[in-house]
This record gives structure tokens, sequence and C-alpha cells, in this order.
């Protein structure tokens, strides 16, 4: 399913998207723990099994961008041609990245489609699952879907004209997962994200090796950042990132 | 006439030409190895001055590496693989360097490539200055010079030329033309605006600010937005800008300051580009590293292959009468490595190898030097007991107890099969995650000899690492005989300078 890039309307007193090309959402998630099992230590802190995460995400012809504000992490995905995608790391506490060419991908096994990548919770996914129920709110058309994602049970309720979801429900014998869209960012606002992500000095992934001295490379390593590029294109945090 | 005598082509395609090992005999083995003495005893060194050199530069093509690679070329052709002969193997003279820098154990190719390109060994991490500089700090780098091979080859009229798959301001092919007390600073956006106001100049802009001689003839590789203004879009990628600050179009000046230049960015005006009629060639043929050998195909604005681009080098150098230098650089081997990838790295090392048969086809052994080595190895190993002619890149099958293969993958202590190659550190199988938490994978199911394959590593680390151990010197033509024996890195250069030494002066 391609972007609607024009022919997508929304009623005239909204602010939800001002330019369906390039916009901006916030998520809020609400992570909890329901079984016996422990939250991968690399990841979340030990000490509760609730826990609340915010995604920012933002689109723009061929680029996307999450943006995990409280781990200091965005990650940008720049569509070349062929389709030949490029990954950016960025910490923006550092004002440093790390970009994996093309090329650096592929040494990494990672052969992902831009069609993957291009929006947060697997909207390819998504488009599979039962239809449920179909509304209109003050954003455009919404559609609601159930079933079965990456092995997980899943309701979602999204635009699907934007491929971008409201609400998510994962609902996991171990955990839950309950995710809102927060907030809409318009055109400038996600422009001016953009700029800051992208404008970041980076080193190149196959540059790494010889650079073990430079601390911020060091740190990255030691942090497992470097060696993780999610194969689904999603960023590490709970309920996006599934394997 | 080809490089290497017909006598030694003769004595070698004994064993290479056998499939596989079904026909090996005693007799072959033995006829062989008297052939293989023949031979050395018939070995007359040339002491001739060399007309041209040619430095080939596997980067962290390690022992290991070559081995490797040897049998995956000679199983690509059907073959056993253990009893392939890489073109540069056949070189008739072999010694080991000690690669270490001056402040590191295990070193990184700036140093080694200053030492093999300047003579003096100096610290990881800078280039063309010696060892008393801190790096990363211009001051005290200024005055701390030493003049390079490819300089004095300039100034005495030869004609010279650096070639890599890396990005041309990248360490290795960086310390044949450039002197940095930082390796990393190789725009004016990479080096901070108060070592540029001490005095220090960008890599990049070094290599187009050159002024020995009638300046550098060939200049092929990566890191085209290095010479790029950041106001300009890349043409190949179309959605990244380039580095520079200082709004200077390099490759415009490029063909600006000589007479007879091209500047080329994809394989179309590569191709295209005349070596009667070019005297100067900047090819710029990836905005960053150029692509890995297989993934040469996907890249989008098409790239050579490292040996097309060291035939046309050559053609381009091999006018001036007077002689030539040549760096050649198969950059991204040790990329590969880093990345945990044997398939990439020992498919580089045999582009790289072809890339050593062209310069032998191009040229004349009686008057020119070649030199293959690298400047440090990593750490990648052979391991297990694979049967004969096992697939280098596939899980240990060993033999049984009566010497023939089992026909079944051995099993380690935990019970899961082991790939052949390995690395000590590195990501490890990193298709599966955080390798941290993860541990040893049952690759029962898994097709270890596929080209997203992590090899296994057991020290976890984001990136592989280099090895301390000796790099091998392959070398024929005038004075390869003065490589026989265990040597500091940065003798590579006295013998290259005294194969010229009718030219650079002694
Ligand atoms: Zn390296």
């Amino acid at each position: 399913m391609l972007l609607v890039a024009s022919g997508y309307s929304i009623a005239a007193e909204t602010i939800c998207v001002d330019d369906a090309t390039t916009f901006g959402v916030s998520y809020t998630t609400d992570w909890q723990l329901s079984g016996h099992e422990k939250e991968p230590a690399r990841i979340h802190n030990h000490e509760t099994n609730k826990k609340t995460v915010d995604l920012e995400f933002f689109a723009k012809t061929g680029k996307v961008a999450y943006l995990l504000p409280e781990k200091n992490v965005a990650e940008a995905w720049i569509k070349q041609p062929k389709n030949q995608l490029v990954f950016l790391r960025a910490f923006p506490d550092e004002n440093r990245g790390i970009e994996y060419t093309y090329g650096d991908l592929l040494s990494l096994n990672v052969n992902l489609q831009w069609e993957q990548v291009k929006r947060p919770f697997l909207p390819l996914q998504i488009a599979k699952l039962e239809l449920l129920d179909e509304s209109v709110d003050q954003c455009g058309k919404l559609e609601t879907r159930k079933g079965i994602v990456n092995g997980q049970k899943t309701i979602v309720t999204w635009y699907p004209e934007l491929d971008i979801v409201k609400y998510r429900l994962v609902n996991d014998k171990n955990f839950r997962v309950e995710t809102r869209l927060s907030g809409w960012k318009n055109k400038a606002e996600s422009l001016a994200s953009f700029d800051k992500i992208t404008a970041m000095p980076t080193m190149d992934f196959a540059d790494i090796g010889d650079n073990e001295a430079d601390p911020f490379v060091a740190k990255m390593i030691r942090q497992g950042f470097v060696a993780h590029v999610h194969a689904d294109g999603n960023v590490s945090y709970p309920g996006g990132h599934q394997h | 006439m080809n490089y290497i005598s017909k006598l030694i082509i003769a004595t070698i395609t004994v064993l290479i030409a056998a499939p596989v090992n079904a026909y090996e005999t005693a007799d072959e083995w033995y006829n062989h190895g008297k052939q293989t003495l023949k031979q050395a005893l018939e070995n007359v060194h040339n002491k001739k001055h060399a007309k041209n050199v040619i430095l080939f530069v596997g980067d962290g093509m390690g022992v290991s590496t070559v081995t490797a690679a040897r049998i995956l070329e000679g199983q690509r052709r059907g073959e056993a693989g253990e009893e392939n002969v890489m073109s540069f193997e056949k070189l008739p003279y072999i010694g080991l360097a000690k690669t270490y820098n001056t402040n590191q154990q295990t070193p990184d190719s700036a140093g080694t490539m200053t030492a093999m390109m300047s003579g003096i060994k100096t610290k990881a991490g800078v280039m063309g200055v010696d060892q008393t500089v801190i790096r990363a700090d211009c001051a005290s780098s200024l005055g701390k010079s030493v003049p390079t091979l490819l300089e004095q080859a300039e100034e005495a009229g030869l004609s010279t030329g650096v070639v890599s798959t890396a990005r041309l301001t990248h360490a290795t092919p960086a310390a044949t033309y450039a002197h940095t007390p930082e390796r990393n600073w190789e725009d004016d956006n990479d080096t901070p605006a108060s070592e540029i106001a001490a005095g220090c100049k960008d890599i990049a802009s070094q290599l187009i600010d050159f002024n020995f001689g009638n300046g550098i003839e060939v200049a092929m590789g990566g890191g085209r937005s290095s010479f790029m203004p950041n106001t300009e879009t890349d043409p190949e990628t179309g959605v990244h800008q380039g580095e520079r600050l200082d709004g200077r179009d390099l490759t415009m000046e490029w063909t600006e300051k000589y007479p007879n230049s091209a500047y080329v960015w994809n394989k179309a005006q590569f191709d295209a580009i005349d070596p009667n009629t070019t005297d100067h060639l900047l090819g710029l043929f990836n905005r960053s590293h150029m692509e890995y050998n297989h993934d040469n195909p996907q890249d989008l604005g098409g790239e050579p292959t490292i040996a097309e681009m060291t035939g046309k080098a050559i053609d381009i150098l091999q006018k001036n009468e007077k002689g030539f230098f040549l760096m050649v650089e198969s950059g991204r081997i040790d990329h590969a490595h880093h990345a945990g990838n044997a398939f990439r790295a020992l498919d580089d090392t045999i582009a790289f190898a072809e890339a050593v048969s062209i310069a032998m086809d191009k040229t004349n052994v009686r008057d020119t030097l070649i030199i293959v080595t690298a400047d440090h190895s990593h750490v990648f190993t052979i391991a297990g007991y694979p049967t004969r002619g096992n697939p280098i890149l596939g899980k240990v099958v060993s033999n049984d107890s009566s010497g023939d293969s089992s026909g079944i993958e051995t099993l380690a202590d935990d019970g899961f099969p082991y790939a052949t190659l390995g690395y000590t550190n590195g990501q490890g199988f990193g298709t599966s995650g955080d390798m941290r938490t993860i541990g040893r994978q049952d690759l029962t199911m898994v097709d270890t000899t596929l080209e997203g394959f992590h090899q296994e590593a057991l020290v976890p680390l984001g990136s592989e690492t280099h090895a301390g151990e000796d790099v091998a010197i392959y070398a024929g033509g005038p004075s390869a005989h003065l490589f026989h024996n265990t040597v500091e890195q940065n003798y590579v250069y006295h013998v290259m300078r005294f194969a010229l030494k009718r030219k650079l002066g002694w």
C-alpha cells in the first residue's frame, strides 16, 4: 500500500495532518508484564514490570524517523533509488550518529524494503488482519482490525489512508502493550525534527571497527547499539520491537 | 608478456588442474615437490633497477584470510580448493612483516601504511607523520611530516597512482599522499575548526592540493562526499549532500588543475575513459566506500571492479617512459571482517587477487617490482578438522575412523554443529539479536555459506577486531629477493626505494 500523497482530505477544522507526505505523530505506550517472564535486562528497568514509553514518528517523502526521547535514540530510514535503504541511528544528546549504507545493511544480513520500515507497528501485517469496524474521526477514515501479528493477539484501530495506528493493544499471556496516538505534528514541526536528526555528524558503520578508540563509538558498542539493527525496521521499544 | 615465467605456471598447474582430489597420486605429490624445488634452484634474483613499483595492500588480509580465500576461489571452480594457488601466491619471494604500531601491539591501518609508505613506524591513527605527534593534535604534528614514496616518485618524474575500494581519504590510500595527526579528518566537516586554524588541512584537500612533481596521475576509489560542497546533492543517490563546508568542489578543481584530465563517478564514465588521451584521472565511485565486490552489481551508478581500476590505472601510468609507482588497496576485506561476515571478506580477497593478476598481465617481471601484502591481520580462524574439500564457508564435516569423510556434520560438546570459519570476537551470530544474551546458536538448520551469515565469535564485540600476528609479503620482480625473512613493516618502503634507486637516488 502506497502512502496517499494526494486525494487525502481531512476536515477543515482539524490540525491532524496539513500535508499527507510530511507529518508526525506521537505515541504513548503502556507496557506491562502479566506473566512470570522477566523483561529483557538489556532494555528495561529491572525494578518495575510496568513502563510507559514515548515514541515520536515523522514521515517525509522517502524518509521516516523514529525518535525515542527518553532513550536518546533516533532512527531514520532513507530511501535511495532502486528502493535501496540507508539507515541512520542518531543519538541527539551526543549529537552523533551512525549511518548504515545499503551495503553495510547487506553485510549485516538486513535486507528490508521501504514498505517494511515506512511506518511503525508493521502496517503490512495490520492490513491483513480481520476487519471488525469502520468509522471516521476528525483526522480521517478509521478501521479496527483484529488478529495475530508475529504470534501475538493484536487489536488495532488505524487510519488506513495514512498507514498510521491510532490505538493498538497487544495482549499476550506474558505481557500487555497498549499504544495510543497522543498527538500530531504538522509539516513545519516534522521538517524541523528531520533536520535535527539528519544534520548530526555521522560515522559509517563500516568505519566503526577502525574507531574503537573514539569514546562515542566505544560507548555505543558497549550499549549494543552498533550491532542491533532491527529486522522489522522498528525501534527497540516495547511492543514495537518484534522479531 | 606474462609477469610470471612459463616454467612456474607449468609447475603449478600439475596440481591446480586436478579436479577435487580424486586423481591425486603419490607420484604427483612427489613430482610436485620436486618441481617446486627445481624452480627454486633455477630462480635467479633480479638485481636490476626497477622501472615500476606496484604495492598491493589487502587491508586486513591476514594469512588465514589468504588461505580461506584460496580455498574458496578453488571451490568456486569446482575443485577441492586447498591446492589452489591465487595469483599473488605465484610470486617467487615471501617474507613476514611485524605490524605493530609504535604505541599499539595490534595495529591500525594508518600507522601501518605510514610504515610502508614512509619507511618509519609511527602511532596508530596518524598518517605521514612521525611517532612524536599527539593524535588529533594539529600543533604537535607541524614539522613532523615524513615524505612518502609516492611523493618521492613524483619528484623523480615517475607517474603515480592510488587505487582503493575504500574512500580515497581512508587511512591506507591517504598515507600515500597525506600528512595528518588524525585519520578521521577526511574533509573539513570532520576536522575541528581549531585544528584547521592551527594549520592542518583535511585529507581530501591534500589530495587535490598535492604539489609534488606534476601531480598524481590516477586516483580512484570511493569517498566522493568529502570532495563535494555541502550545497551540492550527490549525483548517485540524489538524497545526500556533499560534506565540505568550505564550498570547494574538489572534483572540479582536479579537472581545472591538470591538463588532459577527467573526473568520473560511475562505471559508464569510467569505461569511456581512453587511457591514451587521459593523463590525470580522478574516479570517485561512491559517496563513501565503494561496494563490497559481491554487492557491485547492485550499486546505483555502477562501479568498476578493483581489477578494472587496476588495469586502467596501469594503462595510464605506463605511458611514462620513466616508470611509475602505483598503490592498490582492497580496503573492504577489513570492513567485512569487522562486520563478522567472512563471505564478503573472502569474496573481496578473490577480487583483489584478480587485480594482482591483471597487473601481472600488463607488466614485465624484469622491470616491475610487485609487492602484495596486508597492513594487519584479523582475529579470523580456520578451525576443526573438516574433510578435504569441505566447503570453506560451511560447517565442519570431519572424517571417520578410516580417514574418509563421515558425511555428517561434526557436533561440538554442546550438541550443535559449528562452522569452519570463525572469529575470536565480534558480532557472532548477528542475525539473532543481542548476542550478549544469546550465546552459541544451533546451526543445524542454518546455511553458513550464504552471503548474510555472520561467523560465530567467542567474545561479543560490536565490531570484530584486528589481530596482531605478522602478515605475509609476497613479491616478484627487481629487488623482490630482499623479502626473505621476518622484518619490521617499514622495511617494505626501503625495498621499494632501493628498487627505484636509480630514479629516486639512494
Ligand atoms: Zn580495520
